[in-house]
């Protein structure tokens, strides 16, 4: 937020809504008040002029906020995948909460084809870590490479039939 | 120390117990629970080349044992389960009465029964690992 408001400050429309309150000032200022006053003025206009552009940027940024919408995929692709650990590494997204239970898929013949199952394995600041569960055999290795990567996807859903097989497979062991 | 960590391992004491540097000074009580990880290598975006942060190595799950007033005993609490047994019975009853015209009942029952529970090693914990809010 604080880092939003310095943007918006040292931005173009920081600088144009700038130029607009010097503008409204100066013309404000010559009409009405005479500056060889013995009250300082200058520095009564300066401080004037500091706080109605603090002010009107300050209500530009809550006025954009407040109409932002915060919408975040319903998929990721796995950035990089650590073997140690058997994890895939994926951006931050808030549809991926602690221990949920997750698809990748992987995209044959523009056929997306349920690869691993995985689980949320830790959410980290940026990015989440997705451990891999079940593997279904549809890749003959886990991808590694970033081109390679970028053909799996990872969404928060299982089938069913998947899941009930997946029962199955835990009680047999 | 990053506001996400809480506090770090400064001795392992065996491969279910740490101690850590944090203690009730800082409002530590004991059964609060906490991830135990190790730090590995920083993740770039490939795409934005953006740095992402480094990799949390989870070496398991911890709770506070024994909380002194800078320092504290960490256990392991992450439990795993050896798979279970499933058993299969067939019981075939006797027809009396009526039930001789259908001869003889076969009941089967199948049952799971859950396997033993055991504490899980803190895998590959060391002295200077971080500790994070479970």
């Amino acid at each position: 937020m604080v880092n939003e408001i310095k943007e918006r400050f040292f931005s173009f429309s920081g600088a144009s809504i700038s130029v607009g309150v010097v503008g409204f000032l100066s013309g404000i200022v010559t009409i009405f008040i005479n500056v060889n006053a013995d009250i300082s003025v200058k520095w009564l206009l300066l401080s004037i002029l500091l706080s109605l552009i603090m002010v009107i940027v300050l209500l530009k940024t809550i006025y954009d906020l407040s109409n932002k919408e915060i919408r975040q995929n319903f998929y990721e692709n796995p950035i990089k995948y650590i073997e140690d650990e058997g994890v895939f590494i994926i951006r931050r997204n808030d549809n991926f909460l602690n221990n949920i239970l997750v698809g990748c898929y992987a995209t044959r013949d523009e056929v997306d084809r349920l690869a691993y199952i995985g689980f949320v394995h830790l959410v980290q600041e940026k990015v989440v870590q997705i451990k891999i569960r079940n593997d279904y055999g549809v890749l003959p290795n886990i991808p590694t490479t970033t081109e390679d990567l970028k053909n799996i996807v990872i969404r928060p859903v299982v089938p069913i039939s998947a899941l009930s097989q997946m029962t199955v497979q835990e009680a047999q062991k | 120390m990053s506001e996400r960590y809480f506090a770090k391992v400064v001795k392992v004491e065996d491969k279910f117990t740490v101690v850590i540097n944090k203690g009730s000074s800082t409002g530590l009580k004991e059964g609060d629970q906490f991830i135990v990880a190790g730090i590995g290598d920083v993740i770039m975006d490939p795409d934005t080349n953006e740095e992402l942060g480094s990799l949390e190595i989870v070496r398991g799950k911890v709770v506070a044992s024994h909380v002194q007033e800078k320092i504290a005993t960490m256990k392991s609490c992450d439990v795993e389960r050896s798979s279970g047994k499933r058993e299969i019975k067939k019981v075939t009853s006797k027809s009396v009465g009526m039930g001789s015209i259908f001869g003889p009942q076969d009941t089967v029952t199948e049952s799971i029964i859950p396997g033993d529970e055991r504490l899980k090693e803190l895998i590959g914990v060391k002295v200077g690992d971080v500790l994070i809010k479970a």
